[in-house]
Order: C-alpha cells, then structure tokens, then sequence
C-alpha cells in the first residue's frame, strides 16, 4: 500500500531544509515570479535546482508552485521558466491557469501537473475533465471539499488528490475573491492578496451600523485534520498538504513534527492522537483551530470574531547548534530563565527538563534575554543539532 | 455590439425590448441573481424571452459540488433543445457535462476572476468554447489586447456591481448567531472604517457575495469596446433601482445619468509586487 505523501510549504532553502529534516516526503515552494506569494523572499531558479538535487538526495519530491493567475504583461518569460524547472529536474509544477497545460504539450516540456486548489474542484465532472487532458496527474481539492466529496470523487477517478490538512482558510472560494483588489488595489490573484477578510468591520442592517461588539468579520479559524487523519488516508487521498510557505521554521517544522508521528502512528495500528499534541498545534500559530468543511459546513464556531481567545505566546526558545559532553549551544529566540521546565524536541523525539545554568562567552547568567545570542546550557540528555527548544506547555 | 442584462425582480416586456440579450440564473446553480428560475420555471421563461426575439443565455456560476451534478445534469438536458445562444460556466463540470451530451449549446467561459488573459481563452477555444465573459479586474487595454490575440466571442461587465467574493459560508448569519441577533433585516453592508466605504454583502441560499462598493460604469468605453470587436457589453442589475433607466442611458450614451460610479480596473492596473 503506498503512504500517503506529507507536503511542507518552504519559504526558501533553508526551510526546505528543515522541511525535510522533520518529516516531510514533499516540499513545495515557489519562484521568483508567477507564485501566489508575490511578496516572499521564494526562490532564484538557481536555488531551485540545489532545492531538488536536495530533496532528490533524501529520495522526497519537490513541486514548484505557478498558481497566479496570468495577465497578459505575465505570459512572455513563462516558457523559457518551464524549461528550466524541465532541467531542475522538479517532480511537477502546481498550477492554477490551465492554459499553462497547451503550454508544456506544444513545447514538449516534461513536467507533471498538478491543479492548484485556486481551482476549487469539488466534484468528479471536473476530475474527469482534467484526467482527459494527460498530463494532469494531481488535483489539490478545494477546502470546501466534505467528506463525501473526497469519497465520491476518489470511488470515481485514480487521479491523484491532494487535501490540506492545516493552516490558514481563504473565507472565499480561493480564486473567486478580490475584495483585496477593489479596497487596496492589490491583486489577490497574482499573489497580492492583502487578506481583506481578516479585517474587522460593521454590518450595517438597512442603512443602519449595528454597534456590536465583537464587530463583524469574515475570517475564519485555521484549519486542522489532525483528528481526521485516519479517515482521510482509508478515503485514498495521495497527499496531505500543509499550508504557509511564508511560515517560521518553528511553525513548519511543530506542524510536520505532530502530523509525521500521528501519520506514521496511524499505519503502526495506533489510532490515539495525544491531546498535547493538539494543544501545540493550536499554540503553535496561536490560533484555533477545526475541520472546517470536512465532516459538516462550518458554523459561527468556525469564524473568528475579535473576541477570540487569541493571545501572543513566546514558546520558541531557541535552535540546538550543537551539543558536546552534556552541553548544548544554541542560539536563542524568545527569552527564558534558570529554572524554567523546557522541551527540546526533533524528528520523532521530544524530551524535557529544567533550565539550572545558562552560559554565555563570558560566564554564567540567570536569564536569556537577547534573540539570536549563542549560548550554552546543560542538559541532561543527547540532543542533536537542529533539535528545537520551546517553553514546556 | 449587444447588450445583455441579468433581469431586475420586476420587469416589463418593454424592457426586454430595449436590450439584445438576457442572462438567466437557475436556483441552486447560479449565485448573485436578483431572482431564479427553478426546473419547473426555466423552460417557459426561455420561450418568454425568445419569443420577444432576445437571445437568451443560461449562467451557471455557482461552484459545483458532487451533490448538485445530478440536478445540473437534469437542467442541462431540458435547456438543449430550447435553442439556447449559451451557457455560462463557472465550474468545469459543467464544460465536462455538456460536452459529454449530445448538445450543439454554445459554452462561455466565466470564470469570474480567473478570465484575465488571452492564452487561457484560445485553451477553451481549442476545446469547442465559443466565448469567454471576461474578468472585472483588467484593463480596457488588456480586453483589446485579448481580443486582437484570441478570436472569440467576448462578454464585458460595464455597468453594475462587481461581485468581489463567493464564500461557501454564511457568514452574516454566522455573524449575527454569535452576537445574538435574529437575521431579519432586508439589506446588509459592511462598512469599513479608514476608507469610510459600504460595500453590500449578500446571503445567497448557502453561499455569500460581497458586491463593489461603488456601481462599475464603463459608458465611457463603449466606442473603444464597439470599435475593437468586442461582441457583447454586459449590464448587471443586482441592487440597481430603477434599472431601466440605467438600459436608456446606456442606449442615449447618455452619460450625464450617472454620478458616483467608477470604471475601476477598466483604467487602472492592479499592482501585486509590493515595494519595500
């Protein structure tokens, strides 16, 4: 039986690396041009080819994102692009304008498709549409996409589907909004969305503001599978994505960390989440959490109103360097003091203790107050370098 | 170059008269219509307008679930034979559905936000679709340049609400659960503070749209749009009062009738890479 794919978002090589590192089979990320994050650092196509010679080595995949919508200024430089990601050598392009398929047929360019979930396919008409065109080998469901949908459409197509399991929701259909466009003349579909409905409003009732609070908006809490997880490899899904390439390394490598166990748990024939896990995830972008479309429509339980329980934490303490004789460097994050009870966790490992001496060049101090700073602490188990250390919650 | 309008709630053969086309939406498949006709409805009112000698074409915009193919099936096989000059698609199961069947319907491409560029048109054009309903956010240049590019027939918004969003929630509903209050009120806006602007937000059966804040109006584009070639010049009226004499300003070329309205993207490029 083939595994289920894990696919990591990576802002840039070396959270790709990381990617990797804590558990992911696939990384998707997004160049220079064409992305729908305009605005992120994303990646040279130099960058590109040691991203998949990377990945390659690992035996992962690695698929690169063309999800904008074109405007015809957009169309010149596309296919000399698509020849080079031919020669990086990327296991496929996600995509979200279709005619980028004519594209790659007339020119003979060798990479396989997926369709981006800007398309919102959520039903097996669609499917069967683009299994008709050859070279479509993945769709990315649209998050609206239930239970029975997923059901349906795998009963009735062997093309490959790919579901988010976690991370931020577009409010709209995705592709079907540009309230970014109209109110800050930022093109959502071109990657410069300016999260419109993040925002707080009033509702106005006949003419009349309806001075309420919380006031009004549209956003919607993040999504999380993470008790479906199950359900969701039996239905077949092939691929279970991950959303933010624009995230922290914390964020990523937290998020792939919990679904890598609970996924490789699930296979081992242990089917019990740990509720500390779902905790984490949760505290981990500081925001609440649901399944959002898959098992009923959502409800107001599944909106953010501006009296959400949303607070700033500081759990991320700092990155392993390395570790030598019962001793760790690190450089640190968020500040921490003796005698605070930390975790130091990794791929498929996560323990803790009491911070009771921090150090840095020149002596011993209570506290770790200044980001970025080297220092070295005792610790009373093997940690390895790249392990990740955050407040015990 | 014709006019087509979506129907205001009340309308008299007269105003039908004064336009060359009328886009109809069907209930459960469409979104973002003053009204729907239903199964039972469709096909009468398909005769209605023929017989007052005005195309007629069917807007399926409505994002499809597997729940709905049964039902657009049925819709799509009684429509075929009503000599329809096409269907509007949104989703790509309804191009799938109606290639599939034997069925000589004109297929338009629409899918709102996403028709922004001539090489996506000339791929629906290399698979049989004969027109494309272009997207409110690109500019006069951009629509001439796609028509020069790619020989099809084309569909531009140039007077009414931009529909700015769909969502699959309910989301004044929602809104109104939480802070307690009944949904009992006939229109809704939501007003945002810093730009001081309202912009109408609709219910619509499961789904919600957001409009414009402001009516689109290209009137002053329309010798451009004629002279390029363009087919069809498409006047909405959702949330218009007194439509009709929208339809005869729009035929005096009369643009003194309007005030507070913007031609948005018609003359003004979005911008997407933000300088630091």
């Amino acid at each position: 039986m083939k595994r289920v794919e894990l696919l990591s978002p990576a802002g840039d090589l070396e959270k790709l690396k990381w990617a990797c590192l804590y558990g992911a089979d696939a990384i998707y990320i997004g160049g220079e041009e064409f992305s729908l994050r305009a605005n992120a650092r994303n990646f040279t196509i130099d960058e590109i080819m040691e991203a998949s010679s990377y990945v390659h080595s690992l035996n992962k995949k690695l698929y690169v994102t063309i999800n904008m919508i074109f405007h015809n200024e957009n169309i010149n430089q596309l296919i000399d692009y698509l020849k080079q990601l031919e020669c990086c050598k990327v296991d496929a392009i996600i995509i979200a304008d279709l005619f980028i398929i004519d594209i790659l047929k007339e020119n003979n360019i060798k990479i396989p498709v997926h369709i981006s979930t800007q398309q919102s396919t959520l039903n097996i008409e669609a499917i069967k549409f683009y299994e008709k065109e050859g070279i479509v080998e993945r769709v990315v469901l649209g998050r609206e996409a239930s239970y029975e949908d997923i059901k349906a459409i795998r009963d009735n197509s062997n093309i490959e589907l790919e579901t988010f399991i976690h991370g931020a929701m577009c409010t709209s259909y995705s592709g079907r909004c540009v309230m970014s466009n109209y109110m800050t003349n930022r093109d959502a579909n071109r990657g410069g969305c300016s999260q419109i409905c993040r925002w707080d409003f009033d509702l106005v009732c006949d003419g009349e503001i309806l001075e309420k609070n919380p006031r009004f908006t549209m956003c919607s809490k993040d999504l999380s599978m993470i008790d479906y997880i199950g359900e969701l490899i039996d239905l077949g899904v092939t691929s279970f994505k991950i959303e933010g390439r624009m995230r922290s390394i914390y964020y990523v490598s937290t998020i792939l960390n919990i679904y890598r166990k609970v996924i490789d748990n699930y296979y081992n024939g242990i089917r019990k989440i740990d509720e500390r896990d779902k905790f984490i995830l949760n505290r981990c972008a500081n925001r609440e959490t649901c399944p959002q479309f898959l098992m009923s429509k959502p409800s107001e339980k599944e909106q953010y109103y501006n009296g959400r329980c949303e607070e700033s934490n500081q759990d991320f303490l700092g990155v392993v360097l390395d570790y030598k004789d019962g001793i760790m460097t690190i450089t640190e994050r968020n500040y921490f003091e003796v005698g605070w009870e930390v975790e130091v966790f990794g791929p498929n490992k996560c323990e803790s203790f009491v911070v009771d001496k921090i150090m840095d060049g020149f002596g011993e101090r209570n506290a770790a107050r200044h980001p970025e700073e080297i220092l070295y602490i005792p610790v009373p188990f093997k940690v390895e370098k790249y392990d990740l250390i955050r407040r015990k919650i | 170059m014709k006019k087509i309008i979506t129907l205001p709630l009340h309308f008299t053969d007269s105003l039908i008269k004064k336009i060359d086309g009328i886009i109809i939406g069907i209930e459960n498949l469409s979104i973002g219509f003053a009204s729907y006709e239903t199964k039972e409805s469709i096909v009468s009112k398909i005769k209605y307008i023929k017989n007052l000698k005005r195309e007629v074409f069917v807007s399926l915009n409505k994002n499809i679930y597997n729940s709905d193919l049964e039902y657009l099936k049925d819709i799509i096989n009684l429509i075929k034979d009503y000599d329809i000059d096409g269907i509007i698609y949104y989703d790509i199961s309804i191009y799938n559905i109606v290639k599939s069947i034997d069925s000589n319907i004109p297929l338009y491409w629409n899918q709102e936000h996403l028709t922004t560029n001539y090489m996506t048109c000339n791929f629906w054009k290399n698979r049989g679709v004969v027109g494309t309903f272009l997207s409110s956010d690109i500019t006069i240049d951009e629509i001439l340049d796609i028509k020069k590019n790619v020989d099809m027939k084309y569909i531009v918004q140039i007077f009414g609400y931009v529909r700015m969003m769909a969502s699959s929630r309910k989301l004044i509903t929602n809104y109104l659960k939480h802070i307690g209050y009944d949904k009992s009120h006939k229109t809704y806006e939501i007003y945002e503070n810093l730009s001081n602007k309202k912009y109408p937000i609709i219910e619509d059966g499961d789904d919600t749209i957001t409009l414009s804040d402001k009516c689109i109006n290209g009137i002053k584009h329309l010798e451009l749009l004629e002279k390029s070639g363009i087919d069809y010049i498409f006047l909405d009226s959702l949330n218009i009062p007194n439509f009709e004499s929208v339809i005869d300003s729009f035929n005096n070329n009369d643009i003194s009738y309007f005030d507070d309205m913007e031609d948005y993207f018609l003359s003004r490029k979005t911008i997407y890479k933000v300088k630091r």
